[in-house]
């Protein structure tokens, strides 16, 4: 696409992510990469369309991982005032999305540092939980393992709690995930592989007798 | 355990009923509040990039403004000054000095004597008024206040002699005895100008001299 317009990189001068970030309107669907270099020169609108296209994943992700919602709202706005202050440094040399988590799992291990009460208080009310005035009757079993996910994942260990939901949250690969987590790609293969079995066995559970 | 082996890694960590239970179960979104808390970030770290020449403007302009400063300093202590030569006034001595000058033909003694001279013109007789603490009067022998702080000259105190020779009587004395002497001193008036002094004068020598014909 680019080259058919004769914007090659080396010819401007210029990095792939620079050459995609402008050119006008040839991508309809902007890198990640290239929003953020676009912030970096002063288009707060490149950075509100990376924000939305994030948000939502991020905010679960931190949501599930902390088990309590202020906690998670804190970090949530740490991380992006942190990707917001890293604007002028920033270099599209790795994946927005690595960059991001990264950041949030960082600020996650130095919340836990500074701050044991996540690992006491869950404070998470999934969407999906039942209210009490609904009949146990009606609940189908489809929302009775979704209880039962809820539950299983809450009493993961952090590491295998963080890497299942960097994997559905963010869509990073195994070698992402390892470099946002810092541990290597066997270890997060194993912490993985042991969250989905465990997931897994939870839902299959037989509904109890009550 | 074999079919596992088989599969590829993201395959075999992949359940379609773990991620689509998870897929149900978190459907949480940001709050709008996050959103317009972390814009608000995004938009003022904007403005700090924008305005970041301007921190270093103020004080590159305090160091414009001093170094400008210096400059005109250095340069005008550099410049050589033109020596300021101090205004001479010529300040007419005294009444007395005028009526010296007047007698001098009639006094023979004083022929030989500058009229003048320092011995002739003493500071009292100039009756000049003290000028300033810091003026620094000079009284030349040709009987010239030379004065050294003119900044602290006042015009009064410039008018002073002036002052003092007007209310000097004139013609005064010894002058009077004869009135040849006295019309000559009389003439002399007139000559400088003083032309009201002169007929004052001249009055009181018809006064004193009744049978003097007056010209």
């Amino acid at each position: 696409m680019i080259d058919a317009i004769s914007l090659k990189p080396g010819d401007l001068s210029l990095s792939h992510a620079q050459a995609v970030a402008y050119a006008p309107a040839m991508d309809p669907i902007p890198e990640d990469s290239a929003l953020m270099l676009r912030y970096k020169d002063g288009d707060v609108d490149a950075f509100d369309t990376l924000y939305r296209r994030h948000n939502d994943a991020l905010y679960r992700y931190l949501l599930r991982l902390c088990r309590h919602r202020d906690t998670a709202e804190d970090i949530f706005q740490e991380v992006w005032g942190k990707i917001i202050k890293a604007r002028s440094r920033y270099q599209a040399t790795a994946k927005f999305t690595t960059f991001l988590y990264r950041v949030a799992h960082n600020c996650f291990i130095d919340h836990i540092r500074r701050n044991q009460r996540h690992q006491n208080i869950a404070d998470v009310e999934p969407d999906s939980q039942v209210s009490p005035a609904d009949a146990p009757e009606i609940e189908t079993e489809r929302s009775l393992a979704r209880r039962r996910l809820d539950t299983a994942l809450q009493d993961l260990p952090d590491e295998q709690r963080d890497v299942f939901l960097l994997h559905e949250e963010s869509g990073l690969n195994l070698d992402e995930i390892a470099l946002v987590t810092g541990a290597n790609r066997e270890t997060t293969k194993s912490r993985l592989r042991y969250a989905v079995r465990k997931l897994r066995a939870a839902i299959s559970e037989p509904p109890e007798a009550s | 355990m074999t079919e596992q082996r088989s599969t590829p890694d993201i395959d075999e960590l992949d359940d379609p009923l773990v991620s689509s239970a998870y897929r149900e179960s978190a459907s949480e979104r940001a709050p709008d509040m996050l959103y317009h808390s972390v814009m608000q970030q995004a938009r003022e770290q904007v403005r700090k990039g924008f305005f970041r020449p301007v921190v270093w403007l103020r004080p590159m302009a305090w160091a414009a403004t001093i170094g400008l400063s210096l400059a005109i300093v250095i340069e005008l202590s550099t410049v050589p000054q033109p020596a300021f030569e101090m205004p001479t006034i010529n300040v007419p001595a005294s009444g007395t000095q005028v009526l010296r000058e007047v007698e001098a033909p009639r006094r023979p003694e004083a022929d030989s004597e500058q009229p003048n001279s320092p011995e002739a013109i003493s500071p009292a007789d100039l009756k000049v008024k003290p000028f300033g603490p810091r003026a620094r009067k000079t009284i030349t022998a040709e009987g010239r206040v030379t004065l050294q702080d003119a900044g602290s000259l006042h015009k009064a105190e410039l008018a002073a002699p002036a002052a003092s020779y007007m209310n000097l009587t004139p013609c005064a004395g010894d002058i009077r005895d004869l009135p040849e002497s006295w019309l000559e001193c009389i003439e002399r008036l007139q000559n400088d100008g003083l032309v009201d002094q002169a007929d004052s004068q001249r009055k009181q020598l018809q006064q004193a001299f009744p049978d003097f014909k007056l010209p």
